[in-house]
């Protein structure tokens, strides 16, 4: 149960500092863009809740907020990167889509780095270290040419790399299923890889599924972990979600990563969770704003 | 000594010495030896050094890129330079970007050959490396005959930055400059800088450097060209150059670039020499960078390169769009430009 509790914690904790980062944006505290991770809790909480990134490798995307927070659990390093402040954790040369500590590594590129995971996993299998790489990536980058180069060459070198798409169903506002011919599966089968699917929100599935998938990556077997998912915001900042109908959406708000945790977990202490996490984010908000303007002031 | 068989000599040396160093490219194993040959014979010595790869250039790129993120020294080899272009993304987007945004090391040198003269056409003859000049974070390397027993791969290898080395593909089969016919013609001065590159200065033997009056400044290949076409003004035209060449073409080497700025003073003409395609050129930076600190007065600057065509396959023709003694020598001898 207590496990349980963290992962919802650790779910609920992303999804407030995404809409707090929105909130930063309406108030005028941050420039650039943004790609939140709304929706999609459950992938990064549940897989990353097996990797110790001071050994594993995690390669993120321009979509890796969550990824940060579900192993940092640390959204005033977040916003301050993202307000760019020295207090960032890449102090604010990279902002929100390059983000890097330990060996943990996200770039603006979609897909680019699904090649480099293969060969940090490569080096961790000439090292013999034992240590995992997870490769997170979107399904707008199921069509980029030089991830399906990585998925050949992690068959061919036999890595220990498990790349986890995480498929919201659109890349920017084009459907995958009208953009991806023929299917992911089989795609990845294609490859001599092996593929397994989620079709769940429900992070203790995940989290359960990762585990195993994870301790074969150790042994040095690649592996593939489809997760279907949805975003509940748009691709970045300025996306009003236009291309998106009611219907789906409020067949996704039923398939809600914390509503499904809410509903299947009643004994759970909701309230007093939800307190903590709020708490947090808005001291971490509240402490950035603060420098912020004292920022300003020196100016 | 072949400038190949220098180059085999300097990779099986960094695999020897160095137990992070591995070679990454296509058919660079036995019995093939890589395309040009210059892996000839490794994998026999170091057969889990070498990773032969498929045909991905932009994959395995990033797999040694990601090699290079967890403490190994790869050097790529790419097949023709002309392929580099595949590689654009993976070098600009992500290597470059880890070493400032992220402060992290990538010891990372991408090997490849340059040129054309061979017949192979469109795309297997060209000198794109101007596609890599002028990013931060990335170097861009040339080998030449001066450089003998390649030492530049060695000290490309030791940077923390990803580096596009640059080798020619008629190099390969030339002589080193201390055994080629050069040697008991020019004399050879190696100018170690602080950045840990070296330059070089070639004057004809016995004459007086103060009386020249043409500085030839070119990099990798080109060299061979220059020689010839100094060699002849001298001969026919009594007219003394002098070659610089750079080992370190981008960012512009310091101590290149000072030695450059001396030994321009006073001249009358500067050629520079490239086998790519003239407009926007390395040619166009180094006189930018030298206007900046002021031209001497009467210096005429000529820039010689390729015409603004595509290499056509057929002799005669490769021959009119890439540089040719003729307009080498033309040029030194104030005559036009192209």
């Amino acid at each position: 149960m207590k496990k349980v509790e963290r992962l919802y914690e650790k779910m609920l904790l992303i999804r407030n500092t995404e809409r707090e980062i929105e909130a930063l944006f309406a108030q005028g505290f941050l420039r650039g863009t943004t790609h939140g991770y709304i929706g999609e809790e459950a992938i990064a909480v549940g897989v990353l809740a097996h990797v110790d990134i001071q050994r594993d490798i995690v390669t993120g995307t321009h979509r890796s907020h969550g990824h940060y927070l579900a192993m940092t659990e640390d959204p005033f390093s977040l916003f301050s990167e993202l307000m760019g402040l020295p207090t960032g954790v890449t102090v604010g040369r990279g902002g929100s889509q390059h983000l890097s500590f330990h060996n943990f590594i996200t770039n603006g590129l979609t897909g680019g780095m699904v090649p480099i995971g293969v060969g940090m996993a490569l080096a961790e299998k000439l090292s013999k270290s034992g240590n995992a790489v997870v490769s997170f990536l979107g399904d707008g980058a199921m069509n980029e040419g030089y991830v399906m180069e990585a998925f050949n060459l992690a068959a061919v070198f036999r890595v220990p790399i498990l790349f986890v798409l995480e498929n919201n169903g659109y890349a920017m506002s084009s459907a995958s299923r009208r953009m991806s011919a023929g299917s992911f599966s089989s795609r990845v089968d294609g490859f001599g890889l092996t593929y397994t699917q989620v079709d769940s929100q429900d992070v203790v599935k995940i989290s359960r599924v990762a585990e195993e998938l994870l301790e074969k990556v150790r042994a040095g077997e690649p592996q593939f972990l489809e997760v279907k998912t949805y975003r509940f915001c748009g691709h970045s900042k300025s996306d009003p979600r236009e291309y998106v109908s009611q219907e789906e959406e409020v067949f996704w708000q039923g398939k809600d990563p914390l509503l499904f945790l809410e509903n299947n977990y009643p004994r759970l202490d909701f309230p007093a969770l939800r307190d903590r996490v709020e708490d947090k984010v808005r001291d971490a908000s509240e402490r950035v704003k603060k420098m912020f303007r004292e920022g300003e002031g020196n100016d | 000594m072949k400038l190949s068989k220098a180059l085999n000599h300097t990779l099986a040396e960094i695999l020897q010495k160095d137990a992070r160093a591995y070679i990454v490219g296509e058919d660079i194993a036995e019995p093939y030896g890589g395309a040009f040959k210059v892996t000839k014979g490794l994998s026999e010595r170091y057969p889990d050094r070498l990773l032969s790869t498929p045909m991905s250039e932009q994959g395995f790129l990033g797999l040694a890129i990601g090699m290079a993120l967890r403490g190994y020294h790869p050097i790529v080899e790419i097949m023709f330079g002309d392929f580099v272009s595949l590689c654009v993304d993976q070098f600009l987007n992500h290597a470059s970007k880890f070493v400032d945004v992220y402060g992290r090391s990538v010891p990372l040198v991408l090997r490849t050959p340059m040129g054309g003269y061979r017949g192979y056409g469109a795309t297997h003859s060209q000198s794109i490396e101007k596609l890599f000049f002028g990013l931060p974070n990335l170097e861009v390397v040339s080998l030449s005959l001066a450089d003998e027993k390649a030492t530049s791969l060695q000290k490309a290898l030791g940077r923390s930055v990803p580096v596009l080395y640059i080798e020619n593909k008629i190099d390969y089969g030339r002589e080193v400059f201390s055994s080629s016919p050069w040697v008991s013609r020019f004399s050879k001065k190696e100018i170690l800088g602080e950045e840990g590159f070296s330059h070089f200065r070639f004057n004809i033997l016995d004459q007086d450097p103060g009386g020249v009056k043409t500085l030839v400044v070119t990099y990798g290949g080109m060299l061979s060209l220059a020689f010839e076409a100094v060699w002849e003004a001298f001969l026919e035209e009594e007219w003394p150059c002098e070659i610089l060449v750079p080992e370190r073409v981008s960012p512009l080497d310091v101590d290149f670039f000072k030695t450059l700025s001396t030994r321009v003073s006073g001249m009358e003409r500067l050629v520079i020499l490239e086998e790519g395609w003239t407009p926007f050129g390395w040619g166009s930076e180094v006189i930018a960078a030298l206007s900046e600190r002021g031209l001497p007065k009467d210096l005429k600057v000529f820039r010689v390169g390729a015409r603004l065509e595509n290499v056509p396959a057929a002799r005669e023709m490769e021959e009119k769009v890439l540089p040719g003694k003729k307009d080498v020598l033309e040029a030194i001898m104030g005559k036009g430009s192209r």
